[in-house]
């Protein structure tokens, strides 16, 4: 690596020792992932400078695709690919959106209660498996940029996703290699980015509308501290219902004289169709689009006035929400300073207005709103392994409480509480000699307990025998700064106690996460030489960028054969590098070094003789320093 | 300084020192046990009073999150991050008990060892009072559109205002009588502005 020597000072970093802490966004149609550097956050991008990696998963004959090459496979295969798998956090089947009866995902049937479970491709994967493989997927893209192991990160999830959701998205991340450091809800991490790249300062309402889930936040933000006032949403209401509603248009035209019977797999080509001719309305007034379900082709114009009939009641349903969410919050819209947009879902124009109008201002998109939630999360990411100046002060985004007699619900916890916190009631048997006392822990706003989500059952045993109402049975809640929930029972005066983290009903047990992370060992080791390979890659690529910019710079120090036998090494290089091969990259790169050796020799020579001559050593560094590959 | 830091004084569990009275160790700065039966207003660096300087709490609120909330001790050994989580629990719970002026006023009668009336089989006998609830709570029926709801919230908040100024003269005087019947009272004026908002609530979306 002689070339590489010679370095401007403080311009090429030293690989870090330890793995870096990435902020992802992982969302419903697309993720992001982005890490805080030293001129601020950079969103990692693909080759073709692209952000986004689509959340959709393939899982062929060849391995496992993510991304872009994951969403070329559903056209061939459809049954074969998952998208919108966050919809499916934490949910059971039943909990679903269907298209015309006919939902996007092939269930397993026959599993009553819990997580769904989706068969793909011949197997049978639960949507936090799919979910690992999307954050493999970001970690990978993270870490060949960066050229080192990242194994630590900041995750954001909707604000209103429940703890059966929250716990599935830190388990997806335990299987894909990451610690996560902290969920944080996707509108505080666009605050904080606002918050901290903008200057942004005063009560702001964040309007967060992304392919599956709506969330919106109001949030004062003072000298670095972000106070989350209240927030309010929908966990199912995103542009993926945009896509449906455009689909039921469209399926409402083929005339039949019986009604299509559809299948998985149309289902998903359909929605996608619908994607794009939704899509296309951002910028142009109409478009054309082909249908084709068994076999049979037909032909679809969608305008702008059609589309916005269409979902026009999904965004009165996002509206009413945020004018709920603010006179929860006693504020009026002309209270609000600023109103930020975040999400794929806001570039739809009807939002847009609709938004615009309800806070008598324009709103703010001036950062990606694809993006900015990756960026915050980055931001945090930093302020929790570096350090700094902000805080953030977040809320419960749902009330908790127990099942009581008749099916009511006894809240325990309100909406909009600052976290982390720790809530306590008493409760007491209700017959003579009671030993045991069930627990059914529920979330949401409903007064009845089969109107909110039900989070956990569980039993506290051996209450010592008493007279009905003499046992003081106190229940905690607690919440911890991730926004998960830790139930605990113990009778006072015997001092019995029972614990459950909540997970069991609608989350994984902890006999599957084993599972998993047995099964993940054996990736592991695939993680491992794909990260060798990886570093390798980095490795290669930045030497054959220096060879190639000292040959720019001092080209005239070489005879035509030198020059040409560099050239055939770094050909060499570049052809290892595109392979995945990780001996063929360190064998060319080898041989690059050996090949340049004479000639970086004759370099060191000519700019000491340069630096005798009187030019600055640093300029010259400048000038012959080529920026490494990052 | 705060005032519930000063009667104890502890051992630290990380260094062996003399803790002192903080939060965080005196000697080597590390985050210590949550003192219980802390007075939630001595917490803020507060006077117990009724009549609080809101700013200044919020003010000591954020300061105290700045150094106890769980982000601050994400890198930090696992003890350190679980005792850090407990005080900020400790704080918001505080917080809770002292922000709103009825948990405010609660806080205070228990303080002085009164039943501070949180119990739900708790009624009030104020003929005056139970009156006029039930003259809102028919107006609230009646009231057909988000206009006359506003109005209503407008009003309850009136009462709720008076009822405080009136509140802050009783503890002001030590009148410990008068300050649990008006403290029952924010009770029902909070209740019914509780109910005047769910129904500003409901009526969102259903205007044409
Ligand atoms: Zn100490």
């Amino acid at each position: 690596m002689s070339l590489l020597q010679i370095h401007e000072p403080g311009q090429t970093p030293a690989p870090h020792a330890k793995g870096a802490a990435v902020g992802i966004d992982l969302g419903t149609t697309n993720s992001v992932v982005a890490v805080a550097g030293a001129d601020g956050i950079d969103v990692i991008r693909d080759a073709r400078g692209n952000g986004l990696l689509p959340s959709v998963v393939a899982y062929t004959d060849d391995g496992v695709l993510v991304g872009e090459p994951a969403r070329r496979v559903l056209l061939d295969q459809p049954d074969r690919v998952v998208a919108s798998v966050k919809r499916l956090m934490g949910r059971a089947a039943t909990d679903l959106a269907t298209l015309g009866g006919t939902l996007p995902y092939d269930i397993e049937p026959g599993k009553a209660g819990g997580m769904v479970r989706l068969r793909v491709g011949g197997m049978v994967l639960s949507p936090v498996e799919v979910s690992a493989d999307i954050l493999r997927a970001l970690r990978a893209r993270a870490e060949a940029a960066l050229g080192h192991t990242v194994d630590r990160a900041v995750v954001t999830v909707p604000a209103y996703f429940d703890d059966a959701a929250r716990a599935a998205t830190k388990d997806a991340a335990r299987l894909a290699g990451l610690e996560v450091l902290r969920l944080v809800n996707e509108p505080t991490a666009a605050a904080l980015a606002y918050g901290l790249d903008k200057g942004a300062e005063g009560l702001f309402a964040v309007f967060d509308l992304g392919g599956g889930t709506f969330d919106v936040s109001l949030l004062m933000m003072e000298k670095g501290v972000f106070r989350v006032i209240a927030t309010g949403g929908d966990a199912a209401l995103g542009g993926d219902d945009f896509d449906r509603k455009v689909a039921e248009l469209f399926l409402a035209e083929r005339k039949g004289a019986v009604a299509e019977a559809l299948d998985p797999s149309d289902a998903k080509l359909i929605l996608a169709t619908s994607r794009l001719a939704k899509e296309c309305l951002t910028w142009q007034d109409r478009g054309e689009w082909a249908v084709e379900i068994g076999g049979r082709m037909t032909r679809h114009t969608l305008d702008t006035a059609r589309l916005e009939a269409a979902i026009g009641p999904l965004v009165d349903r996002a509206i009413a929400i945020t004018e709920r969410t603010l006179i929860e919050a006693d504020v009026t819209p002309a209270d609000v300073a600023g109103v930020v947009l975040v999400g794929g879902s806001t570039r739809v124009p009807l939002v847009r207005r609709r938004v615009a109008q309800l806070f008598g201002r324009e709103p703010l998109a001036d950062i990606n709103p694809d993006e900015v939630v990756a960026v915050g999360a980055a931001i945090q990411a930093e302020l929790l392994t570096v350090g700094g100046g902000a805080l953030l002060l977040d809320v419960t985004p749902l009330s908790l409480g127990l099942e009581t007699m008749g099916g009511l619900v006894e809240r325990i916890v309100e909406r909009n509480v600052p976290i982390p916190l720790a809530q306590a009631q008493e409760f007491t048997t209700f017959q003579d000699g009671q030993t045991a006392m069930a627990i059914h822990v529920v979330q949401g706003e409903r007064e009845t307990v089969d109107a909110c989500r039900s989070l956990a059952r569980f039993e506290l045993r051996g209450i010592p025998p008493m007279v009905a109402g003499s046992a003081h049975i106190r229940v905690t809640f607690a919440i911890d700064a991730d926004g998960l929930l830790t139930v605990t029972a113990r009778e006072q005066t015997s001092g019995v106690e029972s614990e459950v983290a909540v997970k069991p009903s609608y989350g994984l047990g902890d006999g599957e996460i084993e599972r998993m992370l047995r099964d993940s060992i054996v990736n592991a080791r695939d993680d491992m030489a794909r990260r060798m390979m990886v570093e390798a890659r980095v490795d290669a690529e930045r030497l054959a960028a220096a060879v190639a910019g000292a040959v720019a710079a001092d080209g005239d120090l070489l005879d035509e054969d030198e020059r040409s036998a560099i050239e055939g090494a770094l050909v060499a290089v570049r052809a290892a590098i595109a392979g995945v091969d990780r001996e063929a990259i360190l064998v060319a790169t080898e041989a690059l070094e050996r090949t340049t050796a004479p000639f970086a020799q004759r370099r060191m020579d000519r700019n000491i003789g340069r630096a005798l001559t009187g030019v600055s050593v640093d300029r010259l560094a400048a000038v012959i320093d080529t920026p490494a590959a990052r | 300084m705060t005032r519930h830091d000063v009667d104890r004084t502890r051992p630290c569990w990380s260094c062996g020192h003399d803790a002192g009275v903080g939060v965080l160790c005196a000697h080597c700065q590390i985050v210590q046990p949550v003192a219980e039966g802390a007075d939630p207003f001595a917490v803020f660096g507060l006077e117990p009073h009724f009549d609080i300087d809101t700013p200044r709490l919020e003010r000591a609120y954020v300061d105290a999150q700045r150094r106890l909330h769980p982000d601050g001790f994400a890198t930090r050994p696992e003890r350190e991050r679980r005792l850090a989580a407990a005080q900020a629990v400790a704080i918001n719970a505080a917080y809770a008990s002292i922000k709103a002026p009825l948990a405010r006023a609660r806080t205070l009668l228990r303080q002085h060892g009164r039943d501070a009336g949180e119990a739900s089989t708790e009624t009030i006998d104020d003929p005056a009072v139970l009156m006029e609830a039930m003259e809102t709570r028919e107006a609230l029926a009646e009231a057909a559109d988000a206009d006359a709801v506003a109005d209503l919230g407008r009003r309850a908040a009136e009462a709720v205002r008076a009822c405080q100024d009136r509140l802050v003269a009783a503890f002001n005087t030590d009148n410990l009588d008068a300050a649990a019947r008006l403290t029952l009272r924010l009770a029902y004026l909070d209740k019914l502005a509780h109910e005047i908002k769910r129904k500003r609530l409901a009526l969102v979306g259903t205007a044409a």
